[in-house]
């Protein structure tokens, strides 16, 4: 059995390569392989540029700026989702079940609703996200019980709830013309906004957040043990919960906050890695997070290139997404190995 | 080494389940917790683990206060067997083995071939090296009981301390599972197991500490205090001992009235 995993890891990083390939070549301005690689080599060597000026524009301005954060926003929800399905056991859970998402929805809306510019609503969708599961992290250890994390998974149920009512009242109160509509499409999700000013921000949270993960993620099959168990084994639960809550929120909010709204991706990620390489920690957050970086960026490929008109992207993951779990869930009765 | 609780009250903040309790257990001998069930049993394994703070008294190993040591010190001295469960995710048994070693490294360290040593001769030494890379959620009973065992085992810890290790298991496993208790005694651990079948207690423990109603009947060595009278007063109901011309004992449930 182990001979079957190292590809596991593998075939995650072959899938991103070519999404990344794909990716990059098509579009409505499609790309020849010998221009991609001739300006990467130029960027690289310093030598001038053979190509059209055209094909600099789109890759570097355009099209690239896209890939990168489709492959960003992928990598955080599969770290993220993976994470969470261990750190509260149970392999249903999604990265927004603290209220991530409805945090970063409802800091966004009201960025719209004040007619803020894209970058003061990347940067509220993000904070709203982030004060979220804090409020719902205090709220859970102060509410004293011998599960904390029954206790925080119902207080995130509750202050979900309340977000959605808020932002129900922020749609009900926008502007029918311009707002709405600008909510509603955020609200599906879409990397159609995405320019290269947004990468830097993003990279740096996906990526710090990720490792911390990753240093975390031998620790992680211990807390995937009841409570008592991993504490004794000698794993500090309380400040790991906190570690790991902590950059899986980040995590989230960073890309709900540059993508909107796109669920599926840090529930179905997980599982398939798991199909892939196991349920152990160590191998599977490596995994899941490359094979949602190249899952999302075909998702989004698709999203810009099948239709005239380019297709909401949180509608396409969960077209997509809801029957590929039903399928996962026949294929596992057994256990989710 | 000696682990030993000095009149212990336990329980949790709104509800003490036991008070005025002394308890203790030595490297290379195995102690016994008796009793009817809710008789605080699991409560005072907990609170000997330290993963429960006691509400009055303290708790040393040797002269040293327990809670002095950290939960990765107490883990790489005292492991903890749970109840057989099953967790949410299908891990290889050489993965559920290898968590015993988290406490011997950092926060952030994987484990190194150290630890895979630790893990593989902890399976060994159980004698379920063939289980390595099955899913220990396909497991019976047994096994898993084996493997949790074998986890505790590579925490290398002084002692080891059983929730009903046999409550679950068929009757080969349970005699099993009650040998591999006197053999890690034999070979220096310190043992605690808790059951409410005077049979196991029989078969496996030196010493034998009687709980009713969170507090200690009876405590010394099994051969002097486990009897018909202690253990009927015990379960407040008829015991009765029946052995056989070799000196095979055997506590059994008193014959049932004729039908009239």
């Amino acid at each position: 059995m182990p001979a079957t995993r190292v590809p596991g890891t593998l075939l995650a990083i072959i899938l991103l390569a070519a999404s990344m390939a794909v990716a990059i070549s098509v579009g409505r301005y499609p790309l020849e392989a010998g221009d991609i690689l001739g300006l990467l080599w130029s960027r690289l060597s310093g030598e001038p540029f053979a190509g059209t000026g055209d094909v600099e524009a789109i890759v570097l301005q355009i099209r690239g700026p896209r890939v990168l954060a489709a492959a960003l926003v992928g990598l955080a929800l599969g770290a993220a989702g993976t994470a969470f399905q261990g750190l509260f056991r149970n392999p249903l859970v999604s990265p927004d079940l603290l209220g991530a998402s409805s945090g970063a929805a409802f800091g966004a809306m009201i960025g719209i609703f004040l007619s803020a510019n894209i970058l003061a609503i990347q940067a509220l969708s993000f904070a709203g996200g982030l004060a979220a599961v804090g409020a719902v992290y205090l709220i859970g250890s102060t509410l004293r019980s011998r599960d904390p994390i029954l206790v925080l998974v119902l207080t995130g149920i509750v202050v979900g709830s309340l977000l959605g009512a808020g932002i129900g009242l922020l749609k009900y109160l926008a502007d029918p013309y311009n707002q709405l509509p600008a909510m509603t499409f955020w609200l599906l999700g879409s990397l159609s906004a995405t320019d290269a000013a947004d990468l830097p921000p993003l990279a740096v949270s996906v990526l710090s957040g990720t490792a911390i993960l990753l240093a975390l993620r031998w620790r992680l099959n211990v807390m995937s043990l009841p409570e008592e168990e991993a504490r004794s084994l000698g794993v500090p639960t309380g400040l790991l919960r906190i570690a790991i809550i902590a950059a899986a929120t980040l995590l989230t909010a960073a890309s709900v906050a540059v993508a909107g709204i796109v669920g599926w991706v840090g529930l179905v990620i997980p599982h398939l890695a798991r199909a892939m390489v196991g349920p152990d920690f160590s191998r599977l957050l490596p995994t899941a997070a490359l094979l949602g970086a190249g899952y999302l960026l075909a998702i989004d490929t698709l999203a810009r290139t099948a239709g005239p008109v380019e297709l909401p992207l949180g509608i396409l993951t969960a077209v997509i997404g809801a029957p590929f779990f039903i399928w996962l869930l026949a294929r596992m009765q057994r256990s989710w190995s | 080494m000696t682990l030993s609780g000095h009149r212990l009250t336990i329980g949790y903040p709104a509800r003490t389940v036991g008070r005025d309790i002394d308890i203790a257990v030595s490297a290379g001998e195995v102690l016994a917790l008796l009793g009817p069930n809710g008789g605080g049993k699991t409560t005072l394994l907990k609170t000997l683990l330290g993963l429960l703070p006691p509400l009055a008294g303290r708790i040393t190993l040797d002269a040293a206060p327990l809670a002095k040591l950290g939960l990765a010190g107490r883990a790489r001295r005292l492991a903890y067997v749970p109840q057989v469960h099953a967790p949410a995710f299908g891990f290889t048994v050489s993965s559920v083995v290898l968590m015993g070693r988290s406490a011997h490294g950092g926060l952030f360290s994987a484990p190194g071939a150290a630890d895979r040593r630790s893990a593989a001769t902890a399976l060994e030494r159980l004698r379920i090296s063939h289980l390595a890379d099955r899913p220990y959620t396909e497991l019976s009973g047994g096994e898993r009981q084996l493997v949790l065992l074998a986890r505790a085992l590579a925490q290398e810890p002084a002692f080891i301390i059983l929730d009903e290790p046999t409550a679950s298991l068929d009757f080969g496993n349970q005699s099993r599972v009650l040998q591999e208790m006197r053999r890690l005694a034999a070979d220096g651990h310190g043992v605690i197991f808790t059951s409410h079948d005077p049979n196991h207690v029989l078969h496996a423990a030196d010493r034998v500490a009687m709980l009713r109603d969170g507090g200690i009947l009876r405590h010394g060595p099994m051969a002097e205090i486990l009897n018909e009278a202690a253990l009927t007063e015990l379960y407040r109901s008829d015991v009765v001992e029946i052995a056989d011309a070799q000196g095979r004992r055997a506590f059994t449930h008193p014959p049932a009235a004729p039908p009239q």
